[in-house]
């Protein structure tokens, strides 16, 4: 049985919408280039897109990473450049103020530009990233982390934090090192010192050249020591040497207790023929040598002390004494032994050992940095790639498709106009 | 016979009426629901045959039997249904469509704002101290919020839209369904079931198929034509159209899906049989949008959760913890559609609503003028209009609501459309880790540490203190526990604790029956007393009792305590049960009497009355007292008496909760040097007090030495040896030490002992002379600084200010001492002080050391005398503190240390460093010290706390001591416990008087006044209404009032210990006074004196007073008997009166006006002791918090203590850090004890700060240190890979250790540069496996494609149902459909049959013709 008239023009009618519908999609894949990637279209590629999409972005964030860390750690590599140079130069200088042919004078003008140098080393450490930021400042940024206090010393207001940013999953990259590693905690065969203490140091040597000494030796048999100490405990120790050999004393001594002292210098007296007493009234230790000669001092170390100091607040004044007791020459400063410019010089060429290692671990992170951003470029390639290959239309294929839709359509409708101008009522005239 | 002709007529009615149904199908082709009509033709045939005629055979011709309707149920049926499925399918791909695009937006949807706002915390974490990356984040993240809001919104609407869709649906089909029962009418109308018309037909068919289209129906056609159509396809659903019935469906939104009434109204059920059809599509697809907004709301809600708990894990640009960064919780207001009044609601949360109710409904009463709001539970709560506050929500309402009128307040908590970024400055993004740890600058080994926070460890176990102690501080309170040891934890929640340790006291407990109460008639105790130590009977007349209970019926043994304690019973000679120290309690049945004596008072107690006597129950009391020790699980003591070495090997144990590595530490027992473990505030008391003792640097003496030149310090090396129970601690000293370094040194070495050494030196300058004096002073400075000033008129300011000016430097303070003519030096670090180069021009001065009380103390050294002595070196003193006895061995002196009831005990005492006064607060407590009765009367506390105050006697007098009990005090704080304390002191001394001139009639007029002064204090004396009204600082203190002769008499009747005279004010006028007859000649002070014995046969009494402040000697001579009066020989007016008894006599020193004495104090010495004239160093006043004895001579008063009580040990404790602290008892004593807790509920997180010191780098030992208080917390050994747990933190230390090295960890405060927290918000963009956090990006994209695939399969289904549709709807057409061709076809057939036709009539016309014309 024929169907009706009418349901058959609906068919016909839906079926040439239905062939325009797909023609629109595919159209429209041409003009944007992409594929219909809606979910509802294609769950697996629309899946597939959203975590390429995540990948792209991981990528993009990673390379900038490196990119910020890889400037910070090229300015803190020529920070550090900078202040080697410095090192280098108070190195000279330093080496200069040890020969002994200097006058007071001349080590005064040395002094002056190794505080130069000093003051614009406290500027560099100070100096500040691109956006601002301390770079040797640990986890303080934004403020000055290098600070001088009122005695001129220069203390670390920053932390050991190390900054960071993430490079790639799970990969932490190093952007710079902390101002304590850098400038604060350079090893010396006395302990830790800043780079700071050490300018500090030389020049307060070169201050008190002048005035104290780091080794002595007096002749006369019999010489008095007054020791300058705070209230507080602490260990002096130093090398004597009498007539018939050296001994290392070393006494915890507070103010005006010289008991310890002389105790340990007598324990000694076999062994260096010196005997000491104490004045009962100046607390001063009267030191005597067996059938007189000469009495030296060197190596003198007060405990608590890394650098030297100006002026000496702690020491030792030794005056030569006659046989009466009574001074027979003027009395001296028994300086601790980093008063000595050498001491110094030793110091300012670990400093420079010690920035040449923090460099080679800033660069070590550069290259780090360097391998990982080749890395990411290729990776970011393929993540490009993977994405074109999910999301891009082929055009050839849509093309050819949207022409064939275009052929059945037209046919559609042709073949639909002519049936409908036919029926029977055609033959009825 | 038929004819031709009717034939051939009836066959052109036939088919005009055929032609005219094709026409009419052709017509119709395009119209909906038509179906094709069919003529159904009959013959007409004879029907008249009857038996005897046999019918024409030809028939009749044709008629039209009916137009039939081309109609199949079975097909219309199935054409139906598929067009029912269609529908649905195309309504919910069409909302699903919707969704799908809803959701992802092209590229914009939430994962794009994720990922922006993960680029932003990127952004933060490269650098984290840069606000532009902040704000950048910041926008970011406020986008993200917005998108989830959007989102949320936009889903909102699209469900909405669903909503009103399916809404509008169902109006259409109630419509349709009249309509059906219309047309069904019509049909029944218009007959029988072959006569129903086919339009109507048509047309009901028609409306069922739209029904169809609607939602899914089932139809039964009834024989009459009539069909029932009911909902859903099995037939048996609600009915919704007969010919008579129009039903009807209803929509109603549930939480998260439509829900359908279906039946006649009202009558509507709910029902399930909406299944097909577009309003099925549309419910599926308002559930598929409400589970896409549940889902978004959960991730929201997660997101905000997870955020939020890692931001507040950070630390902020200004150093605060991170605050929450994101809210999805909120609260909507919904006004009622029916409110008839005009006003707006609206309404603020806070950000985050963690537990809200609900939701609560507001309904305004107009009557009330105000809303009444009702929770969840129904309970209704008033509010005035304007600002409504349901917990920390706020509502505003304006405009003016009608009675009745209501709103709902919902809290929706975690939900999308809420989403809120809740940081609004770009420095509030915690970027920095809360905890940073680093190295010490100045190690010297290379380690570095790091530390993370872990879960601390797992709780002790023990028993709860707060639920094992009654939390009742109170000695009936007090819980007796079985055995020493362990007696549990205090949880970490407590904040605050307090604890008490008792004794027992003997008790005797009666059991008495009503009729036994009633008739008492005597209580007979046998008590042990001081001079009957085998006991006293003491007989209690019990009769009044007897009386009282028969005028008040009801009265029990309560009212018996009661009367026995309020003293209204006695023994036959008047003994009350308060004099003998007892108390009682009693109830229905029960009487129980305490004794305050601890140490068997009570012997025996019986009662008689009527019938046998009843013998108590006596219960001995204990007096010893178990000692309460607090400890943290890492061998911290932190309260109670040190341990010896066997005791903690004994308590330290894993079982006994410590942790394994605790080590016993008492560096910080009782809040040594001030503060407790961590800071908190520690008040340990006893009755007896702490142990005590002083050293100097040379011996137990002071250290005080003069020269001419230089002097070095004395103080040799030595061994100090300090032995506690049985364990000696030494310390070596080196020479010349200090005793600022003495006290470090044993500070140093006793942690484990709690004895605290604190130094100090102190020196007193006096006998100054007028002229310039000179030192150089050194102390704390290394520098002597130069000391110079002018003494002028004695008056020492200039030099004080001298030597305070340079306190910075020297560490010395300066003090006026006692009679302003001394000062007193005092360098509390206890550095030697060092006077040189002295010199005074107005003559020597002297120098001596003194105590802490500012008593000299050894000589005293002459200065500025001589060239020989010009320097002055004093060494401090040592004193130490303990908690419980030590000796000390020290430079071949050994000392006992002594027990300070004043340190640590029940009364303490704030000294004048110069030693002019010192002040006494009493800490006595309500339930421990005072009486207390159970209230079933079995058991009772008799108040057994004692005090007493000695003062020493001067000049060889005896000392003055006045002592006062608790049970006698009404109230026990300490400025009435030190009222009672001043007036037994006083009541010891003289009582001062003041008697005017007589006035006769004239009393000064009101408001005169006169300032009278006893001691420093003054007291006005002001005329009111004819009478004498007293003001002054202390109510009482003095009377004043007009005798019969209205001669003025003051008087301090409570006496005074000073030995001073009441005397008139300077700042009174003298015209004021003379009112009073005061000031002029005719009035007299007195000192009266206390009755003494009469003096044996002395002759001369020898006193001193200070007369107008000089002290005179004054003789008075008495010649073997007993005068009455003695003039004094030189000072007229001055006398001494004695009045005599038989026994003794009184004397009173009597001072006329005329004697010029204006002040007037006795100084004490034995003669005036020897006349009951007795007096102290010292007066005694009130002050702020207790009692103040002022120094009143040159000497400062020394004063002791001693106190007794039943609680012998307290313990307070608050601050108390969050950590479980173990108690343990020990000692042989009662084991009694009481406590109080207070619950901290908001927790005070302690500013975590420690520091690691390295104690013993091969033995890889550290120590944790509190840097905020330097205490010593726990010591650790690291594990293999340098790790060690404390305090909720893994700390790694990596590297080589030195001894000596130092590390902190403290909260992030600056780190301003740190981006670890910044990274920790950073991961949560990727799911993390372990803690499944993080990951929302991708839980998104999830549910994208969750959607995606159901809109996917949606459209597939949409297609399926399509095609079946198709197939049904052409099966249909086929059948009922009209087809051109068809019909053309059946045009000519019946346009040829009606041509015929025409053609037979001719036929049968020229037949009839041919017979006409053959008739004619």
């Amino acid at each position: 049985m024929p169907i009706s008239t009418k349901t058959f023009n609906e068919q016909a009618i839906r079926g040439i919408a239905r062939l325009t519908e797909q023609a629109n999609a595919y159209q429209e894949q041409i003009a944007t280039g992409k594929k219909d990637l809606r979910p509802s279209q294609d769950p697996v590629a629309a899946a597939r897109l959203a975590s390429v999409k995540d990948l792209e972005a991981d990528v993009g964030r990673f390379t900038d990473n490196i990119g910020a860390a890889k400037t910070r750690l090229g300015l803190a590599d020529t920070v550090l450049e900078s202040v080697q140079t410095i090192m280098i130069r108070a190195n000279e200088l330093a080496i200069q103020a040890a020969n002994g042919t200097n006058s007071q004078l001349d080590r005064q003008a040395i002094r002056a530009e190794i505080d130069q140098l000093r003051e614009s080393m406290i500027g560099l450490a100070n100096t500040a990233d691109d956006r601002g930021q301390a770079l040797f400042g640990g986890f303080v940024m934004r403020d000055t982390p290098f600070v001088k206090d009122r005695t001129g010393a220069v203390t670390y207001a920053g932390d050991s934090g190390q900054s960071a940013v993430l490079a790639a999953d799970g990969l932490m990259l190093a952007t710079g090192i902390s101002g304590a590693d850098a400038f604060m905690r350079v090893e010396t065969p006395t302990g830790p010192v800043s780079v700071f203490d050490i300018f500090a140091s030389l020049s307060a040597a070169l201050d008190t050249a002048d005035e104290a000494e780091t080794s002595m030796s007096l002749s006369g048999g019999r010489a008095r020591l007054e020791v300058a100490t705070g209230r507080d405990p602490q260990l002096h120790a130093f090398t004597i040497t009498g007539p018939l050999g050296s001994a290392r004393i070393s006494a915890e001594l507070v103010a005006g207790a010289t008991d310890a002292l002389v105790d340990a210098i007598n324990a000694t007296s076999q062994a260096t023929g010196l005997q000491a007493t104490a004045d009962t009234n100046t607390q001063a230790v009267i030191l005597t040598a067996q059938g007189g000669g000469t009495i030296s001092f060197r190596d003198y170390h007060i405990a608590g002390m890394r650098v030297a100091t100006t002026p000496i607040t702690t020491g030792m004044t030794i005056t030569p004494l006659d046989g009466q007791n009574v001074a027979s020459g003027p009395g001296r400063i028994l300086a601790d032994a980093d008063h000595e410019i050498g001491k110094s010089i030793g110091m300012i060429q670990s400093g420079i050992e010690h920035l040449a290692l923090q460099r080679a671990r800033i660069g070590a992170n550069y290259n780090a940095a360097d391998i990982q951003s080749e890395a990411l470029a290729r990776k970011a390639l393929v993540v490009a790639e993977t994405r074109a290959g999910i999301e891009d239309a082929d055009m050839a294929e849509v093309i050819s498709k949207l022409q064939s839709l275009l052929v059945n359509r037209d046919a559609a409708q042709q073949v639909f106009a002519k049936l409908s101008q036919q029926s029977l009522f055609d033959f009825l005239r | 016979m038929p004819g031709l002709f009717d034939i051939a007529s009836s066959g052109i009615q036939a088919y005009r009426e055929a032609l005219a149904v094709t026409g009419q199908n052709i017509a119709n082709i395009n119209t909906e629901g038509y179906r094709r009509r069919g003529v159904d033709l009959s013959e007409i045939s004879a029907s008249q045959n009857d038996v005897t005629t046999i019918a024409d055979q030809t028939g009749l011709g044709v008629r039209v039997a009916g137009i039939s309707r081309a109609f199949d149920s079975f097909i219309s049926g199935r054409a139906r249904d598929a067009g029912s499925d269609f529908s649905q399918a195309e309504a919910f791909k069409a909302s699903l469509d919707s969704l799908e695009s809803a959701l992802a937006p092209g590229d914009y949807d939430i994962g794009y704002f994720l990922n922006g706002f993960f680029d932003g915390l990127n952004g933060v974490a490269q650098a984290p101290a840069d606000l532009a990356a902040r704000t950048v984040a910041l926008t970011q993240g406020n986008a993200l919020a917005k998108g989830f809001v959007q989102l949320s919104q936009d889903l909102d609407a699209l469900r909405e839209t669903i909503w009103q869709q399916a809404t509008h649906v169902t109006r259409d089909l109630n419509g349709l369904l009249v309509t059906l029962r219309n047309t069904q009418n019509q049909l029944i109308a218009s007959g029988s079931a072959n006569g129903a018309s086919n339009a109507i037909l048509d047309a009901r068919d028609q409306t069922i198929s739209e029904i169809s289209a609607l939602v899914g129906v089932s139809v039964a056609a009834a024989q009459s034509g009539a069909a029932t159509v009911t909902l859903g396809r099995s037939g048996n659903g609600p009915v919704l159209g007969t010919p008579t019935v129009a039903g009807s469906l209803q929509l109603r939104r549930d939480e998260d899906r439509l829900v359908f009434l279906a039946g006649q109204a009202p009558g509507l059920t709910e029902t399930q049989q909406v299944s097909s059809g577009r309003l099925a599509g549309l419910s599926e697809a308002y559930r598929s949008v409400t589970q896409a907004m549940g889902a978004l709301d959960a991730l929201a809600a997660r997101l905000a959760n997870e955020f939020n708990s890692v931001h507040g894990k950070g630390i902020d640009l200004e150093g605060k913890v991170g605050k929450a960064l994101f809210s999805a919780d909120g609260v909507s207001i919904s006004q009622s559609a029916t409110n008839l009044g005009r006003f707006t609601a609206s309404a603020t949360a806070p950000d985050v609503l963690a537990q809200m109710a609900g939701e609560t409904r507001f309904s305004y009463s107009a009557k009330d003028a105000a809303w009444i709001s009702f929770d969840g539970d129904g309970r209704a709560t008033k509010h005035p209009p304007g600002m409504i506050a349901i917990g920390a929500v706020r509502i505003n309402v304006t405009g003016t609501p009608a009675d009745g009128d209501e709103f709902t307040l919902r809290a929706e908590i975690g939900a999308a459309a809420q989403m809120r970024f809740l940081i609004d400055r770009p420095q509030a993004f915690a970027a920095a880790g809360l905890l940073t740890s680093e190295a010490d600058i100045t190690n010297t080994g290379r380690a570095t540490i790091d530390t993370a926070a872990i879960a601390p460890p797992a709780m002790t176990g023990l028993s709860d203190l707060t639920q094992l102690l009654r939390d009742d501080l109170s000695t009936l309170s007090a819980t007796a526990l079985r055995q020493n040891g362990v007696l549990g934890v205090i949880p970490p929640n407590v904040s605050a604790v307090d604890f008490a340790s008792m004794g027992r006291q003997d008790t005797v407990r009666f059991a008495l029956t009503d009729a036994q109460t009633n008739n008492v008639a005597t209580l007979s105790l046998m008590l042990k007393t001081a001079t009957q130590p085998n006991g006293a009977l003491f007989d209690f007349d019990l009769r009044p009792f007897q009386t009282f209970a028969n005028d008040q019926p009801g009265a029990d043994a309560q009212d018996l305590a009661r009367l026995l304690n309020a003293g209204t019973l006695t023994t036959q000679n008047g003994t009350r049960m308060a004099d003998l120290g007892l108390f009682a309690a009693g109830s229905a049945g029960n009487l129980t009497l305490a004794a305050a004596s601890s140490t068997g008072a009570i012997l025996s107690g019986s009662i008689s009355g009527q019938g046998p006597s009843i013998n108590g129950n006596v219960s001995n009391g204990l007096s010893e007292v178990s000692n309460l020790q607090i400890f943290t699980r890492d061998g911290r003591q932190i309260a109670g008496t040190p341990l010896d070495q066997t005791e903690v090997v004994g308590y330290l144990t894993e079982a006994n909760g410590f942790l394994p590595e605790a080590e016993y530490r008492a560096d910080f027992l009782n809040g040594n040097g001030g503060i407790g473990y961590r800071g908190l505030e520690i008040v340990r008391r006893t009755t007896t007090g702490a142990a005590v003792l002083s050293f100097s640097g040379v011996g137990i003496a002071p250290n005080l030495q003069v020269g001419a030149a230089a002097l070095v310090p004395r103080n040799p090396a030595g061994t100090l040896s300090l032995a506690i129970g049985d364990e000696t601690e030494a310390i070596a000293i080196p020479a010349k030490y200090s005793a600022a370094l003495i006290a470090e040194r044993i500070n140093a070495t006793t942690a484990d002992t709690g004895i605290r050494a604190d130094a100090a030196t102190r020196l007193a300058l006096s006998d100054f002379h007028d002229g310039t004096v000179q030192f150089t002073l050194e102390a704390q400075n290394e520098t002597p600084v130069e000391i110079s000033a002018n003494i002028t008129g004695g008056s020492l300011d200039n030099l004080l200010s001298a030597i305070n000016a340079r306190s910075q430097e020297t560490g010395v303070m300066a003090s006026l001492g006692v009679g302003d003519d001394r000062l007193v030096l005092i360098s509390d670090r206890g550095d030697d002080i060092v006077l040189s180069a002295i010199t005074s021009s107005g003559g020597t001065f002297r120098a001596t050391a003194v105590t802490a009380t500012a008593a000299l103390a050894g000589t005293s050294a002459t200065l500025a005398g001589n060239t020989d002595v010009t320097t002055l070196r004093l060494g401090g003193d040592v004193t130490l503190r303990g908690s419980s006895p030590f000796a000390l061995s020290w430079q071949g002196e050994n000392t006992q240390s002594a027990a300070d009831p004043f340190a640590d005990g029940l009364m303490s005492r704030n000294l004048d460093p110069a030693g002019r006064w010192q002040d006494i607060a009493f800490h006595l407590t309500e339930g421990l010290d005072t009486s207390e009765a159970d209230p079933a009367g079995l058991a009772a506390t008799a108040a057994a706390t004692r005090l007493s105050l000695t003062l020493a006697g001067l000049n060889g007098t005896p000392a003055l001591s006045a002592e006062i009990t608790s049970a006698t005090l009404n109230d026990i704080r300490s400025e009435r416990v030190a009222e009672a304390m001043a007036a037994a002191l006083r009541s010891q001394g003289m009582v001062p008087a003041l008697s005017g001139l007589p006035l006769g009639g004239n009393r000064p007029a009101d408001g005169t006044t006169v300032q009278i002064l006893l001691g420093e204090k003054s007291y006005g004396l002001t005329m009111a209404a004819g009478d004498i009204v007293v003001s002054g600082p202390e109510a009482g203190r003095i009377t004043a009032f007009f005798d019969d002769n209205n001669t003025l008499r003051v008087a301090a009747t409570g006496g005074t210990l000073s030995g001073q005279i009441l005397r008139l004010s300077p700042d009174t006028p003298a015209a004021d006074a003379a009112t009073f007859g005061l000031g002029v000649a005719g009035a007299t002070a007195t000192l009266g004196g206390r009755p003494v014995a009469i003096p044996s046969s002395p002759d001369i009494f020898s006193l001193t007073a200070a007369i107008n402040q000089t002290d005179t000697a004054l003789e008075f001579a008495w010649d073997g008997t007993i005068p009455t009066q003695i003039n004094h020989p030189t000072i007229t007016g001055l006398r001494l009166d004695i009045r005599a008894d038989g026994t003794g006599i009184s004397a009173q020193i009597v001072m006329t006006h005329e004697s010029g004495i204006s002040d007037f104090r006795l100084r004490p010495s034995v003669d005036a002791v020897a006349l009951g004239l007795i007096s102290a160093n010292a007066d005694v006043t009130l002050g702020a918090m207790g009692l103040r004895i002022t120094a009143t001579g040159s000497t400062p008063p020394a004063l002791t203590a001693q106190a007794t009580s039943l609680v012998a040990e307290r313990l307070s404790l608050r601050g108390l850090p969050d950590e479980e602290l173990i108690v343990i008892a020990t000692g042989s004593g009662a084991r009694r004890i009481a406590a109080s807790f207070g619950q901290d509920q908001v927790s005070t997180r302690p500013a975590a700060a420690f520091a690691v010191h390295v104690i013993d780098a091969p033995a890889r030992r550290v120590e944790i240190i509190d840097r905020a208080t330097g205490h010593s917390l726990a010591t650790r050994t690291l594990a293999e890979d340098g790790t060690f747990n404390a305090y909720g933190m893994r700390f790694a230390l990596d590297g080589p250790l030195e001894t000596g090295d130092r590390f902190y960890v403290r909260e992030n405060q600056n780190g301003t540069g740190d981006a670890r927290n910044a990274l920790a918000l950073f991961a949560l963009g990727e799911r993390n496996a372990r803690t499944g956090l993080g990951g929302f990006g991708a839980e998104f994209a999830t549910l994208v494609t969750n959607t995606g695939a159901e809109t996917r399969s949606a459209t597939i289904a949409q297609s399926a149902a399509e095609a079946r549709r198709d197939a049904a709807v052409e099966l249909e057409a086929e059948y009922s459909g009209v087809n051109l061709d068809d019909e053309a076809a059946r045009l000519l057939e019946q346009q040829q049959a009606y041509q015929a036709l025409a053609r037979v009539l001719r036929t049968a016309g020229e037949l009839l013709d041919t017979l006409l014309n053959a008739i004619s």
